[in-house]
């Protein structure tokens, strides 16, 4: 069972947060639970990073996070796995959550190959665009991994 | 033939715009799209290598939520977005 979604940070009432990803990968199946959350930190190359702004074509990256979620429960043999994937879209401060990847599974090895393969899948297939934030007011989009076919 | 380009990313800053709205004489595929965004460039930004670059790796998504190749035809699409290299997480 999957959650898949992208949480405007201005539009949206609520953040990401970590009680939500607990509360639905909740499972007496599983054994194992993993928690993944990608925080903004203060520096990238060499630059003081004060913040990072996301951009998001929303329905293809849940479209994409579905995807990569079938590919990982066929490709791990994962049976009554709960995940739950949220990405921030907008302005996020330092220290703040950009992503939350939980899982749930029967076995720890599951729990932890589901992840990783999440995580890995999602940082090179999922349309999401990165602007980060300088001292001094400067910023710069990433530079990016092309998905032309 | 009028076409919706939607951008992202590092494109709505190059093209200052969210999207773009071009007439095409022809039916259009995805290479007359990326040609004339190259040309667009070339005219606004001095023929700037790195934009040219940028548009040069986008992929492109049609109305259908597909990434689509440089030989799609965008019959009944009216619209269709440009993906730059892309970097979440």
């Amino acid at each position: 069972m999957l959650h898949a979604a992208v949480i405007d940070t201005k539009k949206s009432k609520r953040k990401i947060n970590l009680a939500r990803a607990e509360k639905f990968i909740k499972n007496l199946h599983a054994g194992a639970s993993i928690f993944f959350v990608g925080n903004i930190r203060n520096s990238n190359n060499d630059k003081h990073v004060t913040g990072v702004s996301y951009d998001a074509h929303d329905r293809l990256v849940v479209k994409t996070f579905k995807e990569i979620y079938d590919e990982a429960i066929k490709k791990f043999k994962i049976k009554k796995a709960k995940v739950f994937i949220e990405h921030a879209k907008g302005y996020v401060a330092l220290g703040k959550p950009s992503i939350i990847i939980a899982v749930s599974c029967k076995h720890r090895h599951q729990a932890y190959n589901l992840s990783r393969y999440l995580i890995e899948k999602i940082k090179v297939r999922a349309p999401i665009w990165k602007k980060e934030f300088y001292k001094y007011k400067q910023s710069e989009w990433l530079k990016g991994i092309s998905i032309k076919q | 033939m009028k076409i919706k380009i939607v951008m992202h990313g590092n494109c709505r800053d190059i093209f200052h715009k969210q999207a773009l709205q071009i007439n095409f004489d022809k039916k259009v595929k995805v290479k007359d799209i990326r040609n004339k965004l190259i040309e667009i460039i070339k005219h606004k930004h001095l023929a700037n290598k790195a934009y040219i670059s940028l548009v040069k790796a986008s992929a492109f998504c049609s109305q259908h939520d597909e990434i689509v190749n440089d030989n799609y035809l965008l019959n009944n699409d009216k619209i269709i977005t440009i993906i730059p290299p892309i970097g979440g997480g």
